[in-house]
C-alpha cells in the first residue's frame, strides 16, 4: 500500500515536471538577446515605481509588499524578503532583481548573484522625493526614457508644492500617534526615526512619541502620557481591531483627546508610507485630514 | 533477514528515494534529461548551478540536520529516562538562541563594516558557542563536586532556559524592525541558505557524533533500569552521561547554528520508532538518525515546493506534518501504554 502511494506520487510528480518543462521551453524561446530584460522587484515601492516607468510587463516576480498597482498582485509571488526561495527566483529567469538596499544582503540573494543575476540594491530614504532618487538608481541599469523619468519628477514636484501650500503658515502642529495593529494582541506604536514619524512630520503634524525610537508595544500609561490629538492607523490595522469600537476597548485609548474628539485617521498602508511616486499625494491627503477646517 | 537488517535497508532506501525525489522537485522545472545533463556537468550553466550549488547542498543539509536532531533527541530521552526529554532540556537550544539573538542585535555595532556573510557566519558561530557554553553551565550546576544528578540537571536546564529566554526577550524588545524580522525568521528555522561550506561543517560532526552516541546504546539501555543498576552492570555511569551530553550539545549546536530552530524532529522521530520497535537504544539511536534525516528531507522538499516560487518556514511544516501524524499514532497505540519507558 505504502509503495503504491509512493509510486503514484512519483508518477504525478514526473508528469507534472514534464508538462511544466514544455512550458519552460516555450518561454525560453521567447527570451533572447532582442527581448526585454526580465525583472523581479522585491520591494513594494520599487514595484510601484517600475510600473510608473512602464516596466510592468517585464516584471516576472514580486514580493509580498508589492500591493500597488493591482496588476502587481497577479505576478508570481516570491514571498517575504527574509524567506526567499533561491530556486523560485531562478525559475523566473530574471535578468535583474531590484531590492531595497537595507535588505539586500541576504543569503538567498547572494546565491542568486553567484548564478549570474544582476541584483540591484536601491537605497531608500523617508522623503517625498525618494521616488526620484530610486528612479535614478533604476535608470543606471535600465534604459529609462527621459519622458518617463520627468513624469515621476513632475508628479513629485507638483505634489510637494501643493503640500507646501497646504501646510504653509500652520502654527499648531497636532500630536499624532501612529498605531500599528494586527489584532488586539499585537499593537505597536511608532517612535522617533520611523517611516510613520517621517510622514506625520511631512504632513505638518508632530509625532506624539518622543521618548523612544522604532516601534514598541503600546502601554496604557504611555498612551495617556503621549496624549495624542490624532490617531493614525493603516486601514488594515483598524480593521484588525474591528474598527473604532474595537480600538476603544484597548485600555487607555478611550482616554486620549484623539478618541474623545473622534479624530482617528485610517489610510492604506502602502499608500501612506511606501515613499513611492504618490507619496506627496498621500501626504496631502493626510495634511487635509489633520487640518480639516483648512481644506474645506 | 533479521528485523534490524530489514529496517536498516528499508530506512536507507527511503532516504535514498527521498533524495532522488528531492533532486527532481523544485520551483525550477527540470526534466529528467536536463537534470541528468546538469548532474554530469553538461548543458546550461544556470541549470548546473541550480543542481550543484542550490539543490544538492540543501538536500544534504536537510538530511544531516534531520538525522542529527533525531539522534540527539533519542539520546537525551535515554539519558533523562524521560519520554518528553529534548535537547532543549540541557540548555543547548536556549543558549544557541540567546547568543544568536545577541549577535543579530549587536552585529550592527560589532561588525558594521564587515560584509553580511561575515555577520551571518558570526551568528552561526555565536549560536554554536552559546549552545556549548550554556550546556556546560547547566552541567556544572547539576554536577557540582559530586556526581551528576539528571533530575537536578533537568531542573537546572529549565531554569537556565527560562533565564536565557528572558534575556532574549529583553534583546528583542531593544531590537530594531529589521533585526526583529531576522530574529523571527531565525527562530522559525530555514534550510534556504544551505551551501557546501555548511554541509562540510555539519557532516563530520553529525556522523562522528552519531557514531559515538550509538556506541553508548547499551549503556542507555542499562540506564532504563536505573543508574545504580547500570553501575552494577559495569557501566561507568558518570563518564557515559558526560559523553552523551557533550556529543548532544555538539550535534545540536552545529545543526541549529546552521539552520535556526527546527522543532519537533528530536521529539517525534524517536517516539515513532519506539512505537514500532520498543525501547532498545541499539536500534533506536541509529534508526532515529536515518528516519529523522528522511523526515526533515521530506518536510523541506514540501517547504520549497508547495508555495513555489516562495517558500514556507521549515519549522511550521515539521509541526504541521508531524503533529497530526503523531497524534494519530498515539491514539492508535493508546492501549499499549508505550510511554512507560
Amino acid at each position: 500500500m505504502k509503495n503504491l502511494i509512493f509510486f503514484s506520487f512519483l508518477f504525478c510528480l514526473l508528469t507534472l515536471t514534464s508538462c511544466a518543462s514544455e512550458g519552460t521551453q516555450t518561454s525560453e524561446a521567447t527570451v533572447s538577446e532582442t527581448n526585454p530584460v526580465r525583472i523581479i522587484s522585491l520591494s513594494g515601492t520599487l514595484t510601484e515605481i517600475l510600473y510608473a516607468l512602464d516596466y510592468g510587463d517585464q516584471i516576472v516576480g514580486v514580493d509580498v509588499t508589492s500591493s500597488y498597482p493591482a496588476e502587481a498582485r497577479s505576478k508570481p509571488q516570491m514571498g517575504h524578503i527574509s524567506q526567499l526561495n533561491v530556486e523560485g527566483l531562478l525559475a523566473a529567469q530574471p535578468d535583474i532583481i531590484f531590492v531595497d538596499a537595507e535588505q539586500a544582503d541576504n543569503q538567498a540573494l547572494n546565491t542568486v548573484k553567484e548564478a549570474g543575476v544582476n541584483v540591484v540594491a536601491v537605497p531608500m530614504r523617508s522623503t517625498l522625493d525618494n521616488a526620484v532618487y530610486a528612479t535614478e538608481a533604476i535608470a543606471e541599469v535600465l534604459e529609462v526614457p527621459e519622458t518617463a523619468k520627468s513624469k515621476i519628477e513632475n508628479q513629485v514636484k507638483e505634489g510637494s508644492a501643493a503640500l507646501a501650500e497646504l501646510v504653509a503658515g500652520r502654527q499648531e502642529r497636532p500630536r499624532v500617534l501612529f498605531i500599528y495593529a494586527r489584532g488586539a494582541g499585537r499593537i505597536m506604536v511608532a517612535g522617533k526615526n520611523t517611516d510613520a514619524a517621517a510622514i506625520i512630520e511631512i504632513a505638518g503634524g508632530q509625532n506624539a512619541i518622543t521618548s523612544f525610537e522604532d516601534f514598541k508595544p503600546l502601554t496604557p500609561e504611555a498612551l495617556v502620557e503621549a496624549a495624542p490629538e490624532v490617531i493614525l492607523m493603516f486601514t488594515s490595522g483598524l480593521e484588525s481591531l474591528d474598527g473604532k469600537a474595537g480600538l476603544a476597548s484597548i485600555p487607555g485609548i478611550a482616554e486620549t483627546p484623539a478618541y474623545k474628539q473622534d479624530r482617528i485617521i485610517a489610510m492604506d498602508g502602502h499608500y501612506l508610507i511606501s515613499f513611492g511616486p504618490r507619496q506627496a499625494e498621500a501626504a496631502q491627503e493626510l495634511a487635509k485630514r489633520l487640518f480639516p477646517n483648512v481644506s474645506k | 533477514m533479521s528485523l534490524d537488517r530489514k529496517l536498516l535497508l528499508g530506512l536507507s532506501l527511503l532516504l535514498v528515494a527521498l533524495l532522488g525525489l528531492g533532486i527532481f522537485a523544485g520551483a525550477y522545472d527540470l526534466d529528467a534529461a536536463s537534470l541528468w545533463n546538469a548532474l554530469l556537468g553538461r548543458g546550461e550553466r544556470l541549470e548546473q548551478f541550480l543542481v550543484w550549488e542550490v539543490r544538492i547542498p540543501r538536500l544534504l543539509l536537510a538530511a544531516i540536520v534531520g538525522g542529527g536532531l533525531a539522534i540527539t533527541g533519542a539520546a537525551t530521552q535515554g539519558l533523562f529516562r524521560n519520554p518528553l526529554a529534548e535537547p532543549t532540556l540541557i540548555g543547548v537550544t536556549s543558549g544557541a538562541m540567546l547568543f544568536a539573538v545577541i549577535m543579530l542585535v549587536l552585529s550592527a555595532v560589532l561588525l558594521p563594516a564587515m560584509p553580511k556573510w561575515v555577520q551571518q557566519a558570526g551568528v552561526s558561530i555565536a549560536a554554536f558557542v552559546g549552545a556549548l557554553s550554556t550546556t556546560a553551565i547547566v552541567y556544572r550546576l547539576a554536577a557540582g563536586r559530586s556526581r551528576l544528578n539528571v533530575a537536578t540537571m533537568l531542573l537546572a536546564g529549565i531554569a537556565v532556559a527560562a533565564l536565557a529566554g528572558a534575556i532574549t526577550g529583553l534583546l528583542i524588545y531593544q531590537s530594531s524592525d529589521s533585526q526583529l524580522r531576522d530574529i523571527t525568521f531565525w527562530t522559525l528555522g530555514s534550510l534556504g541558505g544551505a551551501n557546501w561550506t555548511q554541509v562540510v561543517v555539519a557532516l563530520p560532526v553529525v556522523v562522528i557524533g552519531g557514531y559515538f552516541l550509538c556506541r553508548d546504546a547499551l549503556a542507555l539501555n542499562a540506564f532504563l533500569l536505573g543508574e545504580k543498576e547500570a553501575e552494577k552492570l559495569g557501566f561507568r555511569v558518570d563518564r557515559i552521561k558526560r559523553r552523551v551530553i557533550i556529543w548532544t550539545a555538539l550535534l545540536v549546536g552545529v545543526c541549529i547554528s546552521l539552520t535556526g530552530l527546527i522543532g519537533f524532529v528530536g521529539l517525534i522521530i524517536p517516539h515513532l520508532l519506539r512505537l514500532w520497535l520498543g525501547t532498545d537504544y541499539r536500534r533506536l539511536l541509529l534508526f532515529s538518525g536515518l528516519l529523522g534525516a528522511s523526515f526533515l528531507l521530506a518536510a523541506d522538499t514540501l517547504a520549497r515546493t508547495v508555495v513555489a516560487p516562495a517558500e514556507l518556514p521549515i519549522g511550521i511544516l515539521t509541526a504541521l506534518v508531524g503533529a497530526p501524524f503523531f497524534l494519530w499514532l498515539l491514539l492508535r497505540e493508546r492501549s499499549k501504554n508505550f510511554l512507560s519507558l
